[in-house]
């Protein structure tokens, strides 16, 4: 896949986040002075990249025997991220001219305040040998006491010119044709999502020339736009196409009740429906019963239903 | 429920001031006296008779009132065991039980008297709200220095399922009415009162098999001297499908209530069922939004108790549950009835052949990604698919990565998917 293929390197080869990265290159210089890192930015903008680089130039060569990349939202439970970490931690690396070992724990933030409180004492325990980057969507939701550990770094969203320039390149690369327009369209549907972005652009590839018929039809087929077709279903009245749609996306494929409601969010947000407020009223409300309820399919199927009743759409 | 006026004469009224509940004085003091069941009774004696130390366990399971746990203190009393009982509903958590059950278990029969441990209702001991109960009494099981014996309820529950595996078990069925006929009129004569041949058929009737409950009402029809006599009849507990069906079928809060906390199951169950059974309905989409509103929001009462353990908010379950869903289908009734599974067969195929699969692609090539599997899923996994349909490296690297044939052809099921997906666009 060409987000790996084109996956920057080093520091240097990062698009757009000029002011994380001059911060972080003397870092790769004199690696004693750094301290535990969070990067914090809406996705595909470079965080794990970002972490990668900078782990590779750190820990040289042989990188990836030195290197733990963690998920918190795959790892069951604070209790397998501590057996983990603890498992790695063990060994110091001096002799081997380690300075310290680098462990990566992704969506940090999406982790509860109790997981985030032990993990405070992990980082505690092992931080003689260990650094941890820890990487999030949002700064704010990382407990402060962690947050005074670590250095924060925010990663912004891309600009357009620079993604369209970074794609142009790719393409050119790769010998695809593509329009301008195409390009634009394709940041526009992923916004400012560099990986998100470079998946739309292959994946229209496939199709021959990356023109705007192409990128529409490719647009189609990620989870994200099937969110949009279930609400717009739920919208039409048409609960049970909506409701076994929604069964398909999490039994199946995998998705989470919270990112269904966060896809659908941004789905309405830049659809053309007119009645947004009390949609999003409604999306509003079973937010928080996802959050307080027990039974995550009883409540979007609920919010489903409930959409169906605003009536006035189309 | 309903309440039943009965027309009858009893004859010759019993004495006003009984010293004791019948079910206390003609309850059966001898195995050989009981009634009905006999083999699993003998069975079961056989059983105790047979026991040695680290010896598999009893379950005595079946309905209420049919004499498992009589039968548990007849034999008891007959062979000379003391019982230390434990109720479910007195020793909910793991801790508890240790504490009443470690020290006999360590000092063993400390009077070198014959102990035996009767724990009665287990399917009482209910997930969370009882943590660890069935894995304490797993533990028990495991090392029993003196006979176990259980008694249940529902031998269609998962964690009796899976103790039973482990247990010894006797099947106890609903008394036929003949014989808890039999068996009043026997009190009947040595109480030596008569009473009208309709209202004994009532109360055999009312009682489903239940003897204990028919003992009750014989004795308390025989002692209220009314000729003409407003009985109302023994409520009934139901099964998930009576029970759900039933609550979507009333027409009034008070008959809805009943049924509902009537119903043998956990409340997420219940929840459950009423959830499958609206979704499978025929309503339109105002009254179905309404009825799974009130759904979700007896759903927050379970997730507040979930998080916070407060089992005290358990009192508004049924209500919130019945009096919204009543609401919603107010003055449209129809039949209703309990569906559990709603979703057409190729989806629920789909979950079935494909589930797995996903998970296992979104969590091991989400990592080599650097991505979460719930990301790779959503963002990463359909684009795949997509381009393997022409860089057929892709698939030959599945393998590599360690993700065997199965999985791969679920893959390739999904590339196959994209591909009718572009191609139909093409035609647009």
């Amino acid at each position: 896949m060409w987000v790996e293929k084109y996956r920057p390197q080093t520091l240097d080869d990062l698009v757009d986040q000029t002011i994380a990265t001059d911060r972080l290159r003397p870092f790769t210089k004199s690696p004693a002075s750094m301290p535990h890192l969070l990067f914090a930015g809406p996705p595909g903008t470079g965080k794990t990249t970002a972490a990668l680089a900078l782990a590779r130039s750190i820990l040289g060569e042989s990188w990836k025997n030195y290197l733990l990349n963690l998920n918190a939202s795959d790892e069951r439970g604070i209790n397998t991220v501590r057996q983990r970490v603890k498992t790695f931690a063990r060994y110091s690396d001096e002799s081997a001219g380690i300075p310290f070992r680098i462990i990566i724990l992704d969506e940090a933030d999406e982790m509860t305040q109790e997981a985030q409180t032990a993990l405070r004492r992990i980082m505690e325990e092992t931080s003689r040998i260990t650094r941890f980057i820890l990487i999030g969507n949002y700064s704010s939701k990382i407990i402060v006491p962690i947050q005074s550990r670590c250095a924060i770094f925010h990663f912004s969203r891309l600009e357009k010119a620079d993604v369209v320039k970074h794609l142009e390149g790719i393409c050119g690369k790769e010998k695809i044709k593509c329009t301008r327009l195409a390009l634009e369209r394709i940041h526009e549907v992923s916004r400012g999502d560099l990986r998100h972005a470079l998946n739309l652009l292959q994946s229209s590839a496939t199709l021959g020339s990356i023109d705007l018929e192409n990128v529409e039809k490719a647009t189609g087929i990620s989870g994200r736009a099937k969110v949009g077709e279930i609400i717009q279903f739920a919208l039409s009245a048409n609960f049970k196409k909506a409701h076994e749609n929604l069964i398909l996306l999490t039994s199946v494929y995998g998705m989470s009740e919270r990112d269904f409601l966060k896809y659908a969010n941004e789905e309405i947000m830049r659809s053309s429906i007119n009645n947004l407020g009390p949609i999003a009223e409604i999306l509003a409300k079973y937010d928080y019963r996802l959050v307080v309820g027990s039974n995550p399919e009883i409540q979007l199927s609920a919010m489903l239903a409930e959409l169906g009743t605003i009536g006035g759409i189309k | 429920m309903t309440v039943k006026k009965m027309r009858g004469e009893i004859r010759k009224g019993a004495k006003v001031t009984p010293d004791e509940t019948w079910v206390v004085k003609h309850g059966h003091k001898t195995i050989s006296q009981m009634v009905g069941n006999e083999a699993s009774r003998f069975g079961f004696v056989r059983w105790l008779e047979m026991w040695k130390r680290g010896g598999k366990p009893a379950i005595l399971l079946g309905p209420p009132g049919v004499g498992k746990t009589s039968l548990v203190y007849a034999l008891a009393n007959e062979m000379g065991y003391t019982i230390l009982e434990l109720n479910a509903s007195d020793a909910r958590t793991k801790a508890r039980i240790d504490a009443k059950v470690g020290p006999t278990r360590e000092n063993k029969s400390l009077f070198d008297e014959r102990l035996l441990i009767l724990m009665d209702e287990v399917d009482g001991l209910y997930g969370r709200q009882d943590q660890g109960g069935i894995e304490a009494v797993k533990d028990l099981i495991m090392s029993a220095e003196v006979p176990i014996i259980m008694t249940a309820n529902s031998e269609r529950d998962d964690r009796i399922k899976r103790l039973s595996s482990k247990a010894e078990v006797f099947l106890f069925r609903r008394v036929p009415p003949r014989l808890v006929e039999m068996y009043l009129k026997q009190i009947l004569g040595k109480e030596g009162i008569e009473i009208d041949s309709s209202i004994l058929k009532e109360v055999v009737g009312s009682s489903n098999g239940d003897m204990r409950a028919a003992i009750n009402d014989l004795m308390s029809v025989s002692l209220s001297k009314l000729i003409d006599l407003s009985w109302s009849g023994r409520d009934r507990s139901f099964d998930l499908e009576d029970g759900i069906g039933g609550l979507l079928e009333s027409d009034d809060l008070e008959e809805a209530l009943k049924y509902s906390k009537s119903t043998r199951a956990s409340p997420q169950e219940k929840l459950q069922g009423v959830f499958t059974s609206l979704i499978a309905a025929d309503l339109d989409v105002e009254e179905l939004a309404r009825a799974l509103s009130a759904v979700s929001k007896a759903d927050l009462i379970l997730g507040r108790i979930r998080r916070y353990q407060d089992w005290r908010l358990l009192r508004y379950f049924d209500t919130i549950l019945t009096s919204g869903v009543l609401k919603a289908l107010q003055g449209k009734r129809r039949n209703i009835g309990f569906r559990k599974g709603t979703l057409p067969w190729d989806l629920r195929l789909r979950i079935w052949n494909e589930g797995r699969s996903f998970r296992i692609l979104n969590a091991k090539l989400g990592n080599i990604f650097s991505v979460s599997s719930k990301d790779f899923g959503t963002l990463y996994l359909p684009y795949m698919a997509a381009v393997a349909n022409k860089d057929k490296a892709i698939l030959e690297s599945l393998s590599r990565v360690g993700i065997d044939d199965a999985v791969g052809r679920v893959f390739q099921k999904e590339m196959a998917r994209m591909d009718t997906h572009f191609k139909k666009n093409n035609g647009r």
